[in-house]
Formats: structure tokens, C-alpha cells, sequence
């Protein structure tokens, strides 16, 4: 049987969060080393940013509201399931 | 950073022109952006009605709200990303020089220089309904060289862009001119 913590998933999430964060920042640089950095840009970088507050802090209200125990494991395969299967279909 | 640094703008040089393509060319991408936008939601009400007691427990719960999160960052991500390339394509005209700024990726970008004195020819394409309401096309500056030719695409009002490139031109090639012959004398 192969299971993994679910915290483990978290910080999976955490570490694609910071990737997406990376290229986040790699884009505004764009905008400032281009001379683009204009009223336009300005307005559409704040809405993005704004946006991945908004999905962080939604993220975190909806984990909190499902109180979960992130030590509990999630099985990600059993032997179990395949024996079951030709247990079912009588081979 | 300034428009006079990225383009090195010499002591005698003018900024006319700083163009982008027109905005609604990006309007394709914000709509694509929204159904995309959409999509989680439909497929947890989808999950919803057929599968109502997979969606109650925990660990799938917990499990769609970091996939949904991490959907919505990348499409953010996409977004952004998709404006940055959008935007960074730009034509910087001066009263010497033509400069071709294009974007093509996150880490790919192409800058081409054209004195305005090389300038044999300037054609403005115009075609379809929006671009013909909403007054933006393509202008064509080209060389006495096949290598050398700079494309403005999508830009606002190409028949005054058009106009204004021969009329700065002419006064290059009449400075050159006389620079020519002060030398030669």
C-alpha cells in the first residue's frame, strides 16, 4: 500500500505557488527593463496580483472551512483494489 | 526605465512615435480568459450532480480546492503572461530612426533599426470590419534591401502613421543631404 500525508500536497501547492510568484516577478521585470511599464501595464499587473491575493485568501477560507487533519494519509494505491477486481468478476 | 535609454536616443535625436498594437487585438485573449475562468466551476457542478457523495468527502475536498487554486494561478499566470508579449511589441519612431521591438516569448524578442533616410516605400493594410471602424492596420516600411523590411502590426491609425514616416523621411534624406554636401566642400 503506498499512501502519502496530505501535508505532503500542501506543500506541493506551496512550492508551485512560489514557482508561479517567480515568473510573476520575471514578467513585471519585463515590463520595467522594456520602458512598458505605462498607466495600461500598471493597472493589468495590479489586477493580477489582486487576483492571486484573492484566489490565495479564498484557498485558505475554504481549507479552514473543510478542517481537515493534514496528517491523515491518502492512499494511493493498494494491491488491495486489483484483488478485489478479479474477486468481483469471479476469475 | 525610459524610452531615451532603452533605445540609446542620441543627443540630436526626437521622439516621435512609441506604438503598440491597437487593445482590441487583445480582446480575443481576455474573452478566452474568462471561459477558462469558468471551467472549474463547471466541472464542479458537474461533479455535483453525479457524484454528490464523492464531492462530500474530506480528502477530495481538500484534494479540489488546492487543483482549483492552483488552476486559477496558472490561468492568471497565462494571462499575464499573454498581455507582458502583447504589450513588449513596439515601434519607436524618432526624427532618425525607426526601432522594432517584438516580443515573441517569455525569453525571445527581436529588435530591428531602420534609418529613415533608407525608406523607399510605405504601404498601410487595412482589412476587415474592425480594423476599418476601429482605424487600425498594418504599415509595411520598406528599403532598397529585400533583408531589411519593419512590419508595424495592429497599429491605431495607419494612414496618419503612414503619412507622418514619408514626411520624416523626405526631412532625413534633405539632412543627409546636406550633411553630404558640407562634407564634400
Amino acid at each position: 500500500m503506498i499512501s502519502i500525508p496530505l501535508y505532503v500536497f500542501f506543500i506541493l501547492y506551496l512550492l508551485l505557488a512560489a514557482v508561479f510568484t517567480i515568473f510573476l516577478l520575471i514578467n513585471f521585470f519585463h515590463l520595467v527593463g522594456t520602458a512598458s511599464l505605462t498607466l495600461t501595464s500598471f493597472v493589468i499587473t495590479v489586477f493580477v496580483l489582486g487576483s492571486a491575493t484573492l484566489v490565495l485568501f479564498g484557498t485558505f477560507i475554504l481549507l479552514q472551512g473543510v478542517g481537515v487533519d493534514w496528517r491523515a494519509p491518502l492512499t494511493l494505491f493498494n494491491f488491495e483494489w486489483i484483488l478485489n477486481l478479479f474477486r468481483q468478476t469471479g476469475f | 526605465m525610459h524610452v531615451s535609454y532603452l533605445i540609446k536616443q542620441k543627443s540630436y535625436e526626437r521622439v516621435v512615435h512609441i506604438l503598440r498594437r491597437h487593445p482590441v487585438t487583445f480582446l480575443p485573449k481576455v474573452l478566452f480568459f474568462i471561459l477558462l475562468i469558468l471551467v472549474p466551476i463547471a466541472i464542479f457542478l458537474l461533479f455535483k450532480n453525479l457524484f454528490p457523495l464523492f464531492i462530500e468527502k474530506e480528502m477530495i475536498q481538500v484534494l479540489g480546492i488546492l487543483l482549483g487554486s492552483l488552476y486559477y494561478f496558472g490561468i492568471l499566470l497565462f494571462f499575464y503572461t499573454e498581455f507582458v508579449i502583447f504589450y513588449l511589441d513596439m515601434w519607436v519612431v524618432t526624427n532618425d530612426r525607426i526601432i522594432d521591438i517584438e516580443q515573441f516569448g517569455l525569453f525571445s524578442r527581436t529588435i530591428s533599426e531602420l534609418d529613415l533616410f533608407r525608406i523607399q516605400d510605405v504601404t498601410t493594410d487595412v482589412h476587415g470590419i474592425f480594423p476599418t471602424l476601429l482605424h487600425y492596420g498594418t504599415v509595411t516600411v520598406k528599403t532598397a534591401s529585400d533583408n531589411i523590411n519593419i512590419v508595424f502590426h495592429d497599429v491605431p491609425q495607419p494612414n496618419k502613421i503612414r503619412e507622418e514616416l514619408i514626411q520624416l523621411s523626405h526631412e532625413d534624406r534633405k539632412y543627409h543631404y546636406n550633411l553630404d554636401q558640407k562634407t564634400d566642400s
